[in-house]
């Protein structure tokens, strides 16, 4: 039963993910990195190096450090690809035995399945340290262009690295699977994968529970690393026009130009401009030079502008291949972190005339993909417990009408909650419990599914009994609501089959309401609190003045309570500033008299008292004004009604 | 819907022991508590696992928000990388010595005041020059020639200063390396 770990083995990075809860999940390496370079190395003291720490050393042993191997994997030496590319790589690529090809480290010759295979490997043993279980099969993606040599080289390396491949699987299928696209049958999906350095278009068809690659185009030296050669010959380009000072020959600058302009490049992503700021740039004989540069969002999309015509033609391209007509795709989705450029997603839009799909990390979505495959085939097990979800949320009324949602649409069931709640009004001995489903504020918006009323609570002041309202949802939808009064231990529940809940487009349409009535139900909701809030505070005053007695000036006991009538007078109406500003000012009065007591010399034990008792009804105050949520009791009752 | 349930199964055998023979009848019994308790065997484990997934998938959340407590301050502290580096090119400039000495001093006791509430927060320099090459806290951005054997593979140089946070590689040192060539010797 051990996880089937989803693979993307890139060019110049790759990714890993497995399924869990039935949602795929990318592992993090050893490193505590999402994505792991696809270098391998041998160092000088013959220590096998991959990812991260074999791109570090890369340059004292440039000679011994394989990358981009997945450009000759299942090729044959005397291929065009690999002559050209050959001439590109710094480690040395030979010819093997078999006319296949072969790259040196150190003293041996590998086959570019025996270095896939070495990552391969370092991502399954730290999928295995992150899980804390075996990992024994894999799904890998590949290009859709790999042809059946390439495909079986790859299988192999997952089989040298100790993995049983169930699957090797198109990378553009991987990301259709991911956006869960395979469901919908007889659709046209375009995949847009601009990488680090290729570039690769895909138009896929989905059909009965296969996807169908119709057509493939790309560029194999096409991607982000051009562009950022572009900004950085811009950077050097306007500094000498600054200064005078050339900088491209100097290896150091070079350096910390480049990462300033990815930090560039990213950071024009989501803002119009960017600062290349790198005091010290360089030193001539006239003192220091400092960099300072700004670049606009604009001037970056003009340097880049070819590279983007270029890919959306050969988009073009791919599609007529197909078969199809632009205006027959469904669906355009980005892979790639080159697509999160706006110019490139926006050029891509106006290809198609429709939002691409770009939700899901582009430089993750092909193993999210991948590992959502192996789901699939392990999808067996799941079906047996198919857990729900409830689609709106559930609730109670409580004081002023308002809907106080218990457990959240979206909540997966079987669930259950419980939670304390009080009386509104002193001496209430009833409380209605009303059950409501739906996500408006107020509680006469929303549908009713039952009501019930738990009596017999012990006459007290409001606030101070306990309620215990438990909801319980089991797996089928039935909810049980269950009122408990803490005190006397008397309950009263009901339940309510999930044949009274709603249709679909009932739900649909609850939901949409709720949506297009959030400000005035927002509104509604903020009037009532403010009112419950004048309410307590009201409540808690008077309480107050008669506890305190005549320990309060004539003079503040007059201010208080004619401020008190103010309030009474606001608080029911539908001015909200109103109701706010007279709650304020009672506020401030009411903690003059706290104030006063505290001042007052401890003249005997009835101050001493008296001074306990204010702060006692002081903190009751308080707790009227910022604890609404404990203080929203339940629905006022009338006294008829409770008896 | 659950108690529904219940009767029509009692329905059920009821209907069967009417009509049956009592050996027949027997075996459907028994096959009917077979299959009951592969089922309830099959709930157990389902159940089991599913609780066990939970208390792992917390454990896992609870490590993730450990890490994520100890290094939340990682990005803000990577990103104020640049500004230490900043200082000590200026540092390192022909021309800083021409700065007047007040100024100097001035400028050294900012630097000192920014690293040491980069130090509070557990921001420690990875020492690089002297030491064997490792790409674990090093990355190498050039070779220099040495003349001694021994250095080869030795950190020569420091280009620009590696960190790390409570024993997490913020950033690598970028370091010369030396290399030993025979034939030149």
């Amino acid at each position: 039963m051990s996880k089937i770990l989803g693979i993307d083995l890139g060019t110049t990075n790759s990714a890993m993910a497995v399924v869990e809860g039935g949602e795929p999940k990318i592992l993090e390496n050893a490193e505590g990195n999402r994505t792991t370079p696809s270098v391998v190395a041998i160092a000088k003291t013959g220590e096998r190096l991959v990812g991260l720490l074999a791109k570090r050393q890369s340059i004292t042993n440039a000679e011994n450090t394989v990358f981009s191997v997945k450009r000759l994997i299942g090729h044959k030496f005397s291929d065009s690809e690999v002559q050209k590319d050959k001439e590109l790589l710094p480690y040395k690529v030979e010819e093997g035995k078999d006319g296949g090809v072969v790259v040196r480290m150190g003293d041996k010759t590998y086959r570019p399945e025996e270095v896939s295979a070495m990552i391969l490997q370092k991502m399954k043993h730290d999928a295995e340290e992150r899980l804390g279980e075996k990992i024994e099969e894999a799904i890998i993606t590949v290009p859709a262009y790999f042809n059946d040599a390439q495909r079986k080289a790859t299988k192999d390396a997952g089989e040298i690295a100790g993995l049983k491949v169930s699957r090797i699987i198109n990378e553009p299928t991987a990301a259709a699977l991911a956006y869960g696209f395979n469901k919908k049958k007889d659709e046209q999906i375009v995949v847009y994968d601009l990488g680090g350095g290729t570039f690769d278009v895909s138009v896929l068809e989905v059909g009965d529970d296969v996807i169908e690659v119709k057509a493939t185009d790309g560029d194999t030296h096409l991607g982000g690393d051009d562009i950022d050669q572009e900004i950085i010959a811009w950077i050097v380009d306007e500094f000498r026009k600054q200064s005078g000072v050339d900088v491209s020959k100097d290896f150091m600058a070079l350096q910390r130009l480049k990462e300033a302009a990815e930090k560039a490049k990213h950071e024009l992503s989501s803002t119009m401009e960017t600062e290349i700021n790198i005091p010290f740039i360089t030193s001539d004989a006239s003192g220091p030079r400092h960099l300072l540069l700004k670049l606009t969002r604009a001037k970056l999309e003009e340097l880049v502008d070819d590279y983007i015509k270029k890919s959306i033609d050969i988009t073009r391209k791919a599609v007529e291949a197909s078969g199809f007509k632009i205006g027959d795709i469904d669906e355009v989705i980005l892979v790639g972190g080159q697509t999160r450029m706006p110019a490139i997603q926006n050029a891509v839009k106006e290809l198609f005339g429709k939002e691409p799909n770009k939700s899901i990390n582009p430089d993750e979505v092909v193993a999210l993909g991948a590992a959502v495959q192996g789901g699939i085939m392990k999808g067996d097990v799941k079906d047996v417990l198919l857990l729900d979800v409830i689609p709106l949320s559930l609730g109670i009324e409580t004081l002023g009408g308002v809907s106080t949602k218990f457990i959240e649409r979206n909540t997966t069931i079987p669930a259950s909650k419980s939670q304390v709640f009080s009386t509104a009004a002193d001496n209430q001995t009833s409380v209605e419990i009303h059950v409501l489903q739906g996500e408006r504020e107020m509680a006469a918006d929303n549908k009713s599914l039952g009501k019930f009323i738990l009596d017999g609570i012990a006459p007290a002041p409001r606030g101070l009994p306990q309620v215990e309202v438990t909801f319980d949802i089991d797996a089928n939808g039935i909810l049980s609501v269950k009122a408990k009064d803490k005190a006397t231990g008397k309950e009263q529940s009901i339940r309510i089959e999930a044949s009274s809940g709603l249709s679909k487009e009932e739900i649909e349409k609850m939901k949409t309401d709720a949506e297009a009535h959030a400000e005035e139900d927002k509104k509604k909701k903020e009037l009532t609190d403010a009112r419950n809030a004048a309410d307590t505070l009201v409540y808690t005053s008077e309480k107050a003045l008669k506890d305190a007695g005549e320990k309060i000036p004539e003079d503040v006991k007059k201010e208080i309570e004619e401020k008190i009538e103010a309030l009474k007078k606001v608080k029911d109406g539908t001015d909200l500033a109103a109701v706010k500003n007279a709650t304020e000012e009672l506020s401030k009065s009411i903690q003059k008299i706290g104030e006063l007591l505290y001042k007052q010399p401890a003249s005997g034990e009835a101050a001493g008292n008296a001074a306990q008792g204010e702060t006692k009804t002081d903190g009751g105050n308080e707790s009227g004004q910022s604890d609404q949520a404990r203080d929203a009791d339940f629905e006022e009752k009338k006294d008829g009604e409770e008896k | 819907m659950l108690g529904k349930k219940k009767s029509q199964s009692q329905d059920d055998i009821f209907f069967e022991e009417e009509n049956g023979s009592p050996a027949s009848e027997l075996k459907k019994m028994r096959d009917k508590l077979k299959e009951c308790q592969r089922q309830k065997e099959e709930y157990l484990v389902g159940w089991q696992r599913a609780k066990a997934d939970f208390i792992n998938a917390r454990k896992d959340w609870e490590r993730q928000l450990d890490d994520f407590r100890k290094y939340a301050e990682l990005p803000i502290v990577e990103d104020l990388l640049p500004v230490v580096d900043g200082f000590e090119n200026a540092f390192k400039d022909e021309g800083w010595e021409k700065v007047d000495k007040t100024w100097q001093n001035g400028i050294k006791y900012l630097h000192n005041q920014f690293i040491s509430v980069l130090k509070e927060r557990g921001l420690e320099p990875i020492g690089a020059v002297g030491k064997e090459f490792d790409p674990r806290e090093h990355e190498a951005v050039a070779e220099v020639e040495v003349e001694k054997e021994e250095d080869d593979g030795i950190v020569m140089e420091e280009y620009r200063k590696g960190y790390k946070l409570k024993e997490k590689v913020v950033r690598p040192s970028q370091v010369k390396v030396g290399k030993y060539n025979k034939i030149n010797q």
